[in-house]
């Protein structure tokens, strides 16, 4: 059966070169452009070290306050405070370990002694942070609790930053000063170049945040920091909310002497939310974002598909008679039904495979187009895509079920009306 | 009635295309509206900078006034330094300059004597007098040339942008596109208070809008708030954006890697990077500049599946019909004749699939605009009432192009057939 | 015991304006074995009558039974395995499918036959095209064959589900006399050799007094 569909299809494309082209070219644009959307979709939820735990880290990310007085509108809102990021996060229950850092990535120049200064991207963090994030150290260690609190000036570069700055190997780096900001730091540690698509812990320069410094600018709640935890194995992200929103009733409470009151915004965000979060005073509407996807790959699926469905339509008017034999020698309609749109699977998937290679490839060669601006708005440092954004079994999948919902769209109302005719009227000819 | 069935399926989907590119070229054509309002500064040879203080470890000042005057002299070599690099025309530093972002620091003007009395609210930018220069600011009412501007920043003059005007008008609140110049005229020569820092400025000139890049519409007026290096309000001002001769842009950024430490740094400040202006509009336009690349691809990709669609069926049709078509040619009929034949069925179906298509557009239209209004989010520029139906129009057309060659193709193979070979096949 | 047999069965064509009428009360009886042909000028339902007894469309009214079952409450699902299991038919034009090479279209019917084995198949397929006298063609295309060619073919695909009754639309329509011949030949001996019944639309009068018995039709009706 299986290969007389093979030969079936192979005869039909000998027999109709144009509309096989047609259809051939069609459905490899679509699942082209469909799977471009999906892997630049995907890139922001997927694991993706230094976040390979993106599936259990969520992320407390803005404090925004409301004043409680009567015609007073006035709203404020911003990154979190170490004091408000601990009274808000701070060793919740099914959370493993939990990470005072600074989600923004502030430009900083950085310059060994005699060389030309770089600006590069800068992170503040505590020792936590090395553990909720998996960066690779290639030389050195992390800073660790000991080494922050003796205050000591230690920096963690990139290998990037190590070949830009001081232009030696990451082992001979470590131990040299630089001037950070023009203030000398020792290099205790250098991590594997990462991409900026992971937006958080991606950075070039980390150094930890000084010990009792509550990294605020009004000296409370608001400053510079955000949270990040790594969620126990078997805890719930809604048993890590409810948490925090009791945490949130608790801290409006607290604030009631200054007239102000806290905005929940449903924190913390898992990724997803995450990816969303636009601005610190909102909460990330996931939903609009996920239906204008939706909207875009119907039109692409849509589209070529009722395209492909007239030329189908047209193409099985040739093949009556033989459908008629079929039905004589007892084949069911369903029969009929499903040897077309396997015949007509053939195709899409031929299509559809060249489509998702034209697409790895192209993510690949062109990644630094096809995720221009994720993460690093300047497009400055190298995107560094992981292989897995690429080469995975969720895209392989999708492309699978690409192919199969375009065959069903585009033939299975033709193979549906083929298998109507009464065999009779088939043969009739 | 299998033909009629196939050009229903036709139908439909020009009509789902017509609606796709249509929404499609809604928004690319909104965008690039917006892209294309007056804006308030040209910097396309101009230099960001951005300063930083040197840390104060092993510096003591006597007191906070001499404090005051090393911060002050500092700023003041560092400024004549960079100003002396070759290549280099007007420098000014400032707070909030640098356009390309979406910082907002909202403020009021309001009578002296009557703080409530909110007159226009407007995004303040900081600068020192030359700003105007180095930016090239355009005067709209009051003076005329961008050396007119700095003296009056120089004087310690603000200055308003048309914007700012519209809170003196009747106007819809949501209307971003409302002319505010005729208002913002009337502020001109008040003396007038500015709520974050209590103090009161003369009104100089009315200057247009400053807006946060070129996707965005003025939501706000700008004020452009004039500094002195020698008061306290140097300590906001870590921005500077230097005017360049044109095409020397790198040469400056050159000077800047070479020289760091020579000119570019004092005891007190340092220029911690320094780029042409032009890429940090690139970066900040690079998400819509994207989205826009993507319609284009998306619409591109429609069209094509259009034009295969319409070869294929065409061809299919053509080859079906060869018989029909060696008759006609048999009593006379013309190629002409017989393509116009055909082209004026594609259109037939054409007009058929845009007419309700249209009906859809214009209903998706409405409600997005609504949507957008309620959302008032501040990337989305509105507004686009009337030309919807240019959107119509232009799918129309370039989808009628893209049928005519999806036609031409297939019946110029029909037409070169002989009547005789084709009836005989049949 | 009859094979077929067909009570008062009419059948009638309806378009928006049209009636026709294509049989009026038909009675047939045709015994296990039995070799018939169905004989009568263009358009006097020959076809219809072969389509109705060949369960390929339903009567208007009255009732077919095949091997004393009757058929009118079967589903489509129903009459399509009936179909496969005992019946089998042969057409005017062939309709071998163009795309499949002679093993492939012979080999057809078991495709729509649930629990035989590739090897049985093949072996089945082997041994039918053997019977046909085309052994030396397996791997061809129908379009590589002459017109008694491809109408074995057909034969072989007809047969090779081992059904009851063959049904033949003018299986020698058309060929050449000396093909003709041979068709006429193959079907007589799997007739006479495997017993299979055979009912055979026909024009030609020669053939029609090969067979057993000529049921002869005009207007919709039967005169014998």
């Amino acid at each position: 059966m299986k290969s007389n569909i093979l030969k079936q299809t192979l005869y039909d494309m000998k027999r109709q070169p144009v509309t096989a082209a047609v259809t051939l070219i069609g459905t490899a644009l679509a699942i082209f452009l469909m799977m471009t959307v999906m892997m630049i979709n995907d890139v922001k939820t997927m694991p993706l070290t230094p976040e390979s735990n993106r599936d259990r880290i969520l992320y407390g990310m803005n404090m925004h306050t409301v004043s409680t007085e009567d015609g007073n509108n006035s709203n404020s809102s911003s990154r979190l405070s170490v004091k408000s990021a601990t009274e808000l996060y701070g060793d919740l229950e099914g959370i493993s370990v939990w990470s005072i850092y600074c989600d923004d990535n502030n430009n900083i120049d950085v310059q060994a002694t005699g060389k030309t200064p770089a600006v590069l991207f800068s992170r503040m963090t505590d020792d936590k942070f090395w553990q909720v994030f998996d960066h690779k150290f290639v030389a050195g260690r992390p800073y660790d609790k000991a080494t922050i609190d003796a205050g000591d000036n230690v920096v963690v570069l990139s290998e990037g930053a190590v070949r830009e700055v001081l232009e030696c190997t990451p082992e001979e780096a470590i131990g040299q000063t630089v001037k950070v900001g023009q203030k000398p730091k020792t290099v205790i540690g250098v991590v594997k170049d990462n991409t900026p698509l992971a937006s958080h812990a991606f950075g070039e320069v980390f150094m930890p945040i000084p010990k009792d410094n509550n990294m605020s600018w009004d000296d409370d709640y608001f400053g510079s920091v955000s949270v990040a935890m790594l969620m126990e194995d078997g805890a719930t992200y809604d048993q890590i909310k409810k948490q925090v929103k009791a945490r949130y009733a608790e801290l409006e409470n607290n604030m009631k002497a200054t007239n102000r009151k806290p905005v929940y915004h449903e924190q913390p965000y898992d990724q997803l939310a995450a990816s969303n979060a636009m601005g610190s005073n909102t909460t990330p509407d996931t939903e609009s974002e996920k239906k204008k996807t939706l909207m875009l790959i119907l039109i692409l699926l849509l589209v070529p598909a009722i395209n492909m469905s007239a030329l189908t339509q047209s193409r099985l008017k040739h093949r009556t008679a033989e459908i008629g034999v079929k039905r004589a020698y007892g084949a069911t309609k369903g029969r009929i039904v499903l040897e077309l749109l396997a015949e007509n699977f053939v195709v899409t998937l031929a299509g559809g495979i060249a489509g998702l290679l034209l697409s790895m490839i192209g993510a690949w060669l062109l990644s630094d187009t096809f995720f221009a601006g994720m993460g690093d708005p300047s497009n400055r440092v190298d995107i560094n895509l992981p292989i897995n954004a690429i080469l995975n079994w969720k895209i392989f999948f999708w492309a699978v079920a690409s192919c199969f919902v375009l065959n069903l769209l585009s033939a299975g109302i033709p193979a549906w009306r083929a298998s109507r005719v009464h065999p009779v009227e088939a043969l009739r000819k | 009635m299998n033909e009629w069935r196939a050009n229903l399926w036709l139908v439909v989907e020009l009509m789902i295309v017509s609606v796709a590119i249509c929404y499609l070229l809604n928004q690319f054509i909104m965008v690039e509206r917006v892209k294309h309002l007056p804006n308030g500064y040209d910097l396309a040879s101009t230099v960001y900078m951005r300063l930083a203080s040197m840390p104060t470890d092993g510096i003591e000042f006597k007191d906070s006034a001499d404090r005051a005057d090393s911060y002050t002299a500092s700023l003041t070599t560092l400024i004549n330094n960079i100003k002396s690099r070759p290549g280099v025309e007007n420098v000014t530093i400032g707070s909030n300059i640098q356009p390309y972002n979406y910082n907002y620091q909202g403020n009021a003007l309001s009578w002296p004597e009557k703080p409530d009395s909110l007159l226009a609210i407007g995004n303040c930018r900081l600068m020192t007098a030359g700003g105007a220069s180095a930016m090239k600011l355009k005067p709209l009412a009051g003076a005329t040339t961008t050396e007119e501007l700095d003296e009056m920043l120089a004087k310690g003059e603000l200055l308003v942008s048309r914007s700012t005007g519209r809170d003196l008008m009747e106007h819809d609140p949501n209307d971003y596109y409302f002319d505010g110049l005729e208002g913002a005229k009337k502020l001109i020569g008040q003396q007038l208070k500015l709520s974050q820092n209590g103090k009161t400025y003369t009104i100089g000139a009315v200057v247009e809008d400053m807006r946060r890049g070129e996707y965005e519409p003025a939501y706000r007026g700008t004020f452009v708030i004039p500094v002195s290096i020698a008061s306290d309000e140097r300590y906001w001002c870590y921005e500077i954006i230097a005017r360049v001769k044109p095409g020397m842009v790198n040469d400056v950024i050159e000077d800047f890697k070479e020289n760091s430490t020579k000119f570019y740094q004092t005891n007190l400040h340092y220029v911690v990077e320094c780029q042409p202006v032009s890429l940090l509009r690139k970066a900040h336009h690079l998400d819509v500049d994207l989205e826009q690349r993507n319609s284009a691809i998306v619409i591109g990709f429609l069209l094509v599946t259009i034009f295969l669609g319409l070869v294929g069926t065409f061809w299919f049709r053509t080859t079906q019909r060869v018989s029909e078509i060696a008759v006609r040619k048999s009593v006379g009929a013309r190629a002409s004749d017989i393509f116009r034949r055909l082209t004026a069925e594609g259109m037939i179906l054409l007009i058929a699939g845009t007419i309700p298509a249209a009906v859809i557009d214009y209903i998706l239209d409405v409600k997005l605009n609504d949507e957008r209004e309620a959302l008032d989010s501040l990337l989305q520029p509105f507004g686009a009432d009337g030309h919807i139906a240019m959107c119509i129009l232009v799918s129309f057309v370039l989808m009628a192009i893209m049928t005519i060659t999806g036609i031409w193709l297939p019946a110029r193979k029909a037409m070169k057939i002989d009547p005789a070979t084709a009836l005989h096949a049949e | 015991m009859n094979i077929i047999e067909l009570n008062s069965v009419g059948k009638v064509y309806r378009t928006n304006t049209v009636e026709t009428l294509a049989l009026e009360n038909v009675n047939i009886q045709i015994a296990k074995g039995e070799f018939v042909s169905i004989m009568g000028p263009s358009g006097c339902g020959k076809s219809t009558l072969l389509n109705v007894m060949g369960l390929l469309d339903r009567p208007s009214s009255g009732t077919v039974e095949i091997d004393g079952k009757p058929t009118a409450n079967l589903s489509d699902k129903a009459l399509s395995a009936l179909r496969n299991a005992k019946l089998g038919f042969v057409f005017q034009s062939f309709h071998l499918i163009p795309s499949l090479s002679v093993t492939d279209n012979v080999e057809l019917p078991l495709m729509y036959r649930q629990g035989t084995s590739d090897k049985e198949r093949k072996a089945r397929v082997r041994e039918v095209i053997e019977r046909v006298g085309l052994s030396h063609r397996m791997g061809h295309m129908p379009t590589q064959l002459s017109g008694g060619q491809c109408q074995r073919v057909a034969i072989a695909r007809a047969i090779v589900g081992n059904p009851e009754i063959i049904f033949a639309d003018e299986p020698t329509g058309n060929l050449d006399s000396h093909m003709s011949a041979e068709i006429m030949d193959l079907l007589k001996k799997l007739n006479k050799e495997d017993g299979r019944t055979i009912v055979m639309v026909t024009h030609n009068e020669l053939q029609g007094k090969e067979t057993d018995r000529i049921i002869r039709m005009f207007d919709g009706h039967c005169l014998s």
